[in-house]
């Protein structure tokens, strides 16, 4: 073999394991320590051709009706976090750069104009079984219609990185609601 | 030495090395058929024979060997790889979250060993090559897409197509494997063809040109039989480079189009092109040929857009056009060369479509030209044919001439009798060309 393709052979292996290991280090060290946040969902079920079902969450902070006018539609922002008095997570504010100490989460604007915005935030899926991403739908719409109940994905945030940790409706888990529904 | 040439050390012939080898081993074979009657009248005696069947035979076989060796090996390993992942998936729920990365992250070292095990002990072995070339490209796949689906990463199927095919390049140039390269050129059109915006689509179509340098070296005779599958991917990365050269140089793209059909018809008829290249390339720029030029016998199709190079795209794609008309003007004049006119057609395409740009631009006259250069082709190739008692070429400019009558019919306030009749003129036409193919005189011009 050649010298050069036993290095190209030697840096292949690297930068391929070097990827899922970066994600699996960055999203466990997240897990661990990150700073619990809970934001409000409306999940619906689309489906991903190469890694399965997930439930797409849509997050009520992700419309902000008071934007800063400096926004503008496909900037990357970071979003500094907050607590409203129901203990859901909010925007407080927005900065172009990275905020030193304050928990934040970068997002892209989708759209800003007349002090709206549509924000994509960097936490938008959460895969399901095959089999149960359907149930999880189905049992959504079903409890959907009733307006005392409040669905909310559990994110823990670290440095920037966020991870779904867990998807809750009336305070219990998604999964074991669909095992055994109300 | 290259890697291709040292696939085929164990060709007991000295000079059936991979550069010429497919075309070769159709000699070798044929001159294993032909020992009996030679012997028989005397030319050869038995020994002689027995021992140049015994030189050649190993070698003509070797080829058909090593491709079934590979189609199973492949086959074997991907259906091994296939039920691993069923039994793992079956007890996936039961798993905790790093159990499923340890899985994910064991599942690529494994497919790694396997590629690198293949690339430094057995670099020869089209069986082992392929195999675990193509494994390993899906191994990577399925690792990125398990930590992905794990941790419920954010982001589009572009995004991980991209990631998936930049880490799986590689494996293709370590390797030298076809189907890696087939899975990368498939994969990476399907990236292009997925990015959401014209912008990404340009940056992203660069990532076909990464594979090129291997590409020209499986079309100039590296592995030589077994490139049908890779050759196809390549027409079809084509084809996706093309449509997004038209979105950029949206006022241009038939030519740009034409350029390169034009541009495989000339390689496909380069003297060192091997058939499991030029077959595809033909064919590819052959139809794709017929079907843009009967596509711009409509006037609608002609594009009215004004043409700006004020962009690096613009100027990268119309450089890129300029490299593969140049490509098609050699073929024109290799084929005059040759004294064989109708080998010009193909190259000439984008001679033909740039007449009728700047026809329709100053007069409207672009569907017209179409028209007749459409039909003048049609019964060029149909004379040509005749007169080389070539009925593929025969048949290929009746079809043309069929074709656009056909067209011509949708959009004409012609009577039912009419196109009824004009469909029996041309179904007998075809009867008269192959029956005047079939009865010429053998030797005739």
């Amino acid at each position: 073999m050649r010298p050069a393709t036993l290095a190209l052979l030697v840096l292949a292996c690297l930068a391929q394991l070097a990827v899922p290991a970066w994600w699996i280090v960055a999203h466990e060290r997240t897990l661990a320590e990150g700073t619990v946040w809970r934001f409000r969902t409306t999940p619906v079920d689309p489906y991903d051709p190469f890694r399965g079902r997930y439930v797409t969450l849509t997050f009520d902070v992700a419309r902000v009706e008071r934007a800063p006018s400096w926004l503008r539609s496909g900037d990357r922002v970071w979003a500094i976090l907050g607590t409203n008095a129901e203990g859901f997570a909010i925007f407080e504010r927005f900065a172009p750069e990275a905020p030193d100490g304050a928990p934040a989460v970068p997002v892209r604007v989708l759209y800003a104009a007349d002090g709206e915005a549509n924000l994509q935030l960097p936490f938008s899926r959460w895969y399901l079984p095959e089999d149960l991403a359907p149930r999880v739908e189905a049992e959504w719409g079903r409890l959907s219609w009733d307006p005392e109940r409040v669905t909310w994905a559990e994110v823990r945030v670290l440095g920037g990185n966020a991870v779904v940790e867990d998807l809750f409706v009336d305070g219990r888990p998604i999964r074991e609601l669909v095992a055994d529904p109300p | 030495m290259r890697e291709g040439i040292r696939r085929e050390d164990h060709a007991p012939a000295a000079g059936l090395d991979a550069g010429c080898g497919a075309r070769l081993r159709r000699h070798v074979r044929w001159l294993i058929a032909e020992l009996p009657g030679l012997e028989a009248a005397g030319v050869l005696d038995a020994a002689t024979a027995d021992r140049l069947r015994a030189h050649y035979a190993a070698h003509a076989g070797s080829d058909r060997r090593s491709l079934t060796l590979a189609v199973f090996g492949t086959l074997g390993a991907t259906l091994v790889g296939a039920g691993v992942i069923l039994l793992v998936g079956a007890n996936w729920e039961t798993l905790d979250r790093p159990a499923r990365a340890a899985l994910a992250l064991g599942l690529l070292v494994v497919v790694q060993v396997l590629g690198a095990f293949a690339a430094v002990a057995r670099p020869r072995s089209v069986a082992w090559t392929e195999a675990t070339g193509s494994l390993w490209a899906l191994g990577l796949g399925a690792s990125l897409a398990l930590v992905s689906q794990t941790y419920h990463l954010e982001g589009e199927p572009h995004a991980f197509l991209g990631t998936w095919m930049v880490l799986g390049l590689p494996i293709v140039y370590v390797l030298r494997s076809r189907l890696a390269g087939t899975l990368y050129l498939v994969g990476t059109c399907g990236w292009v063809l997925a990015a959401p915006t014209d912008a990404l689509q340009d940056r992203i179509v660069l990532w076909l040109g990464a594979v090129l340098p291997f590409v020209v070296a499986v079309a100039r005779g590296e592995g030589a039989r077994r490139d049908h599958v890779l050759g196809w991917a390549a027409m079809a990365a084509a084809l996706t480079a093309a449509a997004v050269a038209g979105d950029v140089l949206d006022g241009v793209w038939p030519i740009w189009l034409a350029c390169l059909l034009g541009a495989l018809a000339a390689g496909a008829d380069l003297p060192r092109t091997v058939p499991g290249w030029a077959v595809p390339a033909r064919l590819t720029s052959h139809l794709g040929g017929a079907l843009l030029g009967l596509a711009l016998t409509w006037p609608d199709a002609w594009p009215r857009d004004a043409i700006w190079i004020d962009t690096g795209s613009e100027l990268l794609w119309s450089i890129l056009g300029g490299a593969l008309a140049l490509g098609s003007l050699l073929g024109v004049v290799r084929a005059v060369a040759l004294h064989d006119p109708a080998r010009a057609v193909g190259p000439a395409l984008p001679l033909l479509v740039g007449v009728g740009w700047v026809l329709d631009r100053s007069a409207g006259a672009g569907a017209l030209w179409a028209n007749v250069a459409v039909g003048l082709t049609g019964v060029g190739l149909l004379v040509d044919g005749i007169a080389r008692q070539a009925p593929a070429r025969a048949n290929a400019g009746l079809g043309l001439v069929a074709a656009l009558a056909v067209v011509r019919f949708f959009d004409a306030e012609v009577s039912l009798v009419v196109r009824g009749l004009a469909f029996v003129a041309i179904g007998v036409g075809f009867l008269v060309a192959n029956l005047r193919v079939r009865r010429a005189p053998e030797g005739a011009p």
